[in-house]
C-alpha cells in the first residue's frame, strides 16, 4: 500500500459516488430526488478536487454548490408548477435529446483531445502547499516566477525561496495577474444582482 | 501551553506501527496506525461532543426555567442531572411514525443527513495548540462551507413529510440560513484580513499571548479590535442555528414545529441533537475567532491548559445563546429579511473597509516600531482600532436614522400598492 494506491482507491470512491449521482440526476423520476442526486454528484467533485491539492476548490465547490446553488434549484423546483409529481422518466422527444447529448458530447470530447493542455513546466517545482525550496535548486527560477514566491534567509544561513500554499497563490493571482477580469466578473455579477431585484419589484 | 499530548499520541502511534510491523509490511502498518488514530480522534470528538450536547440541554432548561421563574427539570438525579438519560431513553422508545404519503427515502434521509454537518465542522475546532482534529489551512472556510450544507437535509425533511406546515417550515429555514451566511462570513472576513490566514489554529495564534515567534500580531484578541464584527457575527450566528429569536422556521404559534413537524421519536431527536450540535459549533467558533481560543487571557495564566480556556469561553457563548432565547420574543419573517440585507449586510462591509485600511496602518506601525516606543504597544493598536469603531458607529447610525424617513415612506408606498393589488 502505497499513497498513490490509496490515492487510487479514493479517486475510485469520489468517481463513482460523482457518477452515480449524475446518473440519480437523468434517472428520477420526480425532479426533486433528480436535484438531490445532483448536490451528490457536485460533492463527488468537491472530493476530486480534494485529491488534485486543490482545497480551496474543493470548500468553494461545497460552500457554492451543495451549500446555495442547489438550494436555488430546490426552490425553483418547488416554485414550478406541477414539477412536484412524479414524470415519466422517457418523454416524447427522447431520440431529439439523445442525439443532442451525443453531439455535445462528441464535440466536447474532440474539444478536449485536441487542446494542447499547459502542464506544470517542472514537475519538480511542488504544485501545492506552503513549501520552501533552496534558492540553488534547478527549479529555482522556474519557482520564483509563481505569484507569491519571495526568497528569505534560513536558519543556517543560506538563502530559500518560500512558495505560498494553493490559498493564497489562487489570492495572488486574482489580485496581480487577473485583476482585470477579476473585477470585470465582479461588476457583472453586481449588474446581475441589481437586474434580479429590479425585476423581482415589479 | 500543552499538556503533552503530542508526545504521548506519537508515542502510542509509534508502538501501534512496531506493533503492525510484526504481522503486515512496514507501509501497510503505517498506514494502518494512522486509520486508527483517525477513527481515535473522531470518536473522541463525537463522544465529548455528545456528553457536551446531553448537558447542554439540562443547562437550557434549566436556564429558562429560572428566568421564567419556574425550577425546571429537578426529579431525576440531584438537581435534575440525570435528566438528559432519562429523555434519551424516552425518545429511544418512542413510536417511530412515518406519514403514509411522505416520500419515505427522502423523509428518512433528511433525518439521517441532519446531524453529520453539525458534527464534522468539529474537525477543524481547536481545542488547545495541539488537540485538533485537523488544522487545514483553509479551516474556516471548510467550517462555513460544511454548515452551509445543513439547510439541504432541512429542505429533505420539509419536502418528504408532504404536509404544508413541513414544507414552510423549511423553505422559511432555508431562506433565512442563505440570507445570514453573507453577514455572518462577511463579518469574519475582517478578521481572516487581520489575521492573513484561514487556518483555525492560525487565527488562535493571531490573537494572544502564546504567539508564534515573530508573528507580528499584537496579541489582542479580535474581540476588542472587531466589536461590531462580533456582534453581526452573533446575530447571524443566532440565525444560522435558528435559536430564538430567529426561530421562525418553527415557529410553534404559526406552523407547528415546522420542518420537523412530522417526525417522532428518534428521528425528531435526530433534529434535536442538530440543533444542540450546531449550537455548541456556532459557540466554539465565535470562542476561536474572537475569543481567542484555547489562549489564556494573560500570559501569566497559562499555565492552566488550553482546552480549560477554550472549554470555558465556549460555554460563556452557549449560555449566550441560551439567555437570547429565554428573554427575546420572536421575529416576524419580514423584519427578519429586512433587518440581514437593511443593516447587517451594510454594517459589516463598512467594518470590512475599516479593518483593512485600520489594521493595515496599526500593523504596519506596530511591526516596524522601536522596540519600547508606543506604536511597540498593544495599546496604540488597540486605541486605533477602538476609534475607527466608535467611528463607523456614529456614522452608520447616523445615516441609518437620516434614512428612516425616506424608508418609511417607501414602505408605505409597497403596503398601499399591495392593498391596490389585493
Amino acid at each position: 500500500v502505497t499513497p498513490a494506491a490509496v490515492e487510487q482507491v479514493a479517486f475510485l470512491v469520489l468517481a463513482l459516488v460523482a457518477i452515480s449521482g449524475a446518473i440519480g440526476v437523468v434517472t428520477a423520476r420526480s425532479v426533486f430526488t433528480s436535484a438531490l442526486a445532483l448536490v451528490l454528484s457536485l460533492i463527488g467533485v468537491a472530493g476530486l478536487y480534494v485529491l488534485l491539492d486543490a482545497g480551496f476548490l474543493a470548500v468553494v465547490q461545497i460552500l457554492i454548490y451543495v451549500g446555495a446553488i442547489s438550494v436555488l434549484i430546490l426552490f425553483a423546483v418547488m416554485l414550478t408548477p406541477h414539477l412536484m409529481e412524479d414524470h415519466r422518466l422517457l418523454s416524447g422527444q427522447w431520440a431529439l435529446g439523445l442525439s443532442i447529448a451525443l453531439i455535445t458530447f462528441g464535440f466536447l470530447a474532440m474539444l478536449a483531445h485536441g487542446t494542447d493542455w499547459p502542464i506544470a513546466s517542472d514537475p519538480a517545482v511542488p504544485a501545492s502547499g506552503a513549501v520552501v525550496i533552496p534558492a540553488d535548486s534547478p527549479v529555482a527560477d522556474a519557482a520564483l516566477e509563481i505569484p507569491g514566491a519571495r526568497e528569505e534567509p534560513s536558519s543556517d544561513g543560506s538563502t530559500v525561496i518560500r512558495l505560498p500554499g494553493t490559498t493564497e497563490r489562487l489570492g495572488a493571482a486574482l489580485i496581480q495577474d487577473y485583476l482585470l477580469p477579476f473585477e470585470v466578473v465582479s461588476a457583472l455579477l453586481l449588474v446581475a444582482l441589481i437586474g434580479a431585484i429590479a425585476v423581482a419589484r415589479e | 501551553v500543552t499538556i503533552g499530548w503530542v508526545p504521548l499520541q506519537s508515542g502510542l502511534r509509534d508502538a501501534l506501527t512496531a506493533w503492525l510491523e510484526t504481522w503486515v509490511p512496514p507501509e501497510v502498518a503505517d498506514y494502518g496506525s494512522a486509520l486508527v488514530f483517525w477513527l481515535l480522534g473522531g470518536v473522541v470528538i463525537l463522544l465529548v461532543v455528545q456528553v457536551a450536547m446531553l448537558w447542554a440541554t439540562w443547562l437550557e432548561r434549566k436556564m429558562v426555567a429560572r428566568v421564567q421563574d419556574r425550577l425546571g427539570p429537578n426529579r431525576v438525579g440531584k438537581f435534575g442531572l440525570l435528566q438528559p438519560l432519562a429523555d434519551m431513553v424516552k425518545i429511544l422508545t418512542k413510536e417511530d411514525i412515518t406519514p403514509e404519503r411522505a416520500h419515505r427515502a427522502v423523509f428518512n434521509l433528511g433525518a439521517i443527513l441532519v446531524v453529520p454537518p453539525a458534527i464534522l465542522v468539529f474537525a477543524v475546532i481547536p481545542w488547545s495548540a495541539s488537540l485538533i482534529g485537523v488544522d487545514l489551512s483553509v479551516g474556516f472556510l471548510f467550517f462555513v462551507a460544511i454548515a452551509s450544507t445543513a439547510v439541504l437535509p432541512i429542505f429533505m425533511a420539509g419536502w418528504g413529510s408532504n404536509n404544508k406546515y413541513a414544507l414552510l417550515g423549511a423553505m422559511r429555514a432555508v431562506a433565512q440560513m442563505v440570507a445570514y451566511e453573507i453577514p455572518q462570513v462577511l463579518s469574519v472576513v475582517g478578521i481572516l484580513l487581520l489575521a492573513g490566514t484561514l487556518s483555525m489554529q492560525g487565527l488562535v495564534y493571531a490573537q494572544g499571548p502564546v504567539t508564534t515567534a515573530g508573528s507580528g500580531f499584537p496579541g489582542v484578541w479580535f474581540v476588542f479590535l472587531q466589536p461590531i464584527a462580533f456582534v453581526i457575527f452573533l446575530l447571524a450566528t443566532t440565525a444560522e442555528i435558528e435559536r430564538t429569536p430567529f426561530d421562525i422556521p418553527e415557529a410553534e404559534s404559526e406552523i407547528i414545529a415546522g420542518y420537523h413537524t412530522e417526525y417522532s421519536g428518534i428521528k425528531f431527536g435526530m433534529f434535536y441533537l442538530a440543533l444542540y450540535f450546531a449550537t455548541i459549533a456556532a459557540a466554539a467558533l465565535g470562542a476561536t475567532l474572537f475569543l481567542g481560543g484555547w489562549q489564556p487571557p494573560l500570559a501569566v495564566l497559562g499555565f492552566i491548559p488550553g482546552w480549560v480556556w477554550f472549554s470555558a469561553k465556549t460555554l460563556v457563548l452557549v449560555v449566550f445563546f441560551m439567555w437570547l432565547r429565554a428573554t427575546l420574543p420572536r421575529l416576524r419573517v419580514d423584519q427578519l429579511m429586512a433587518f440581514a440585507w437593511k443593516v447587517l449586510v451594510p454594517l459589516a462591509l463598512a467594518n470590512l473597509a475599516v479593518a483593512g485600511i485600520v489594521g493595515r496602518l496599526t500593523f504596519d506601525a506596530y511591526v516596524s516600531a522601536a522596540p519600547g516606543s508606543l506604536q511597540a504597544s498593544p495599546i496604540f493598536v488597540l486605541a486605533g482600532f477602538t476609534a475607527a469603531n466608535v467611528v463607523l458607529l456614529v456614522v452608520f447610525f447616523t445615516l441609518l436614522s437620516s434614512w428612516r424617513g425616506s424608508r418609511e415612506k417607501t414602505a408605505l408606498t409597497f403596503e398601499r400598492a399591495g392593498v391596490e393589488a389585493a
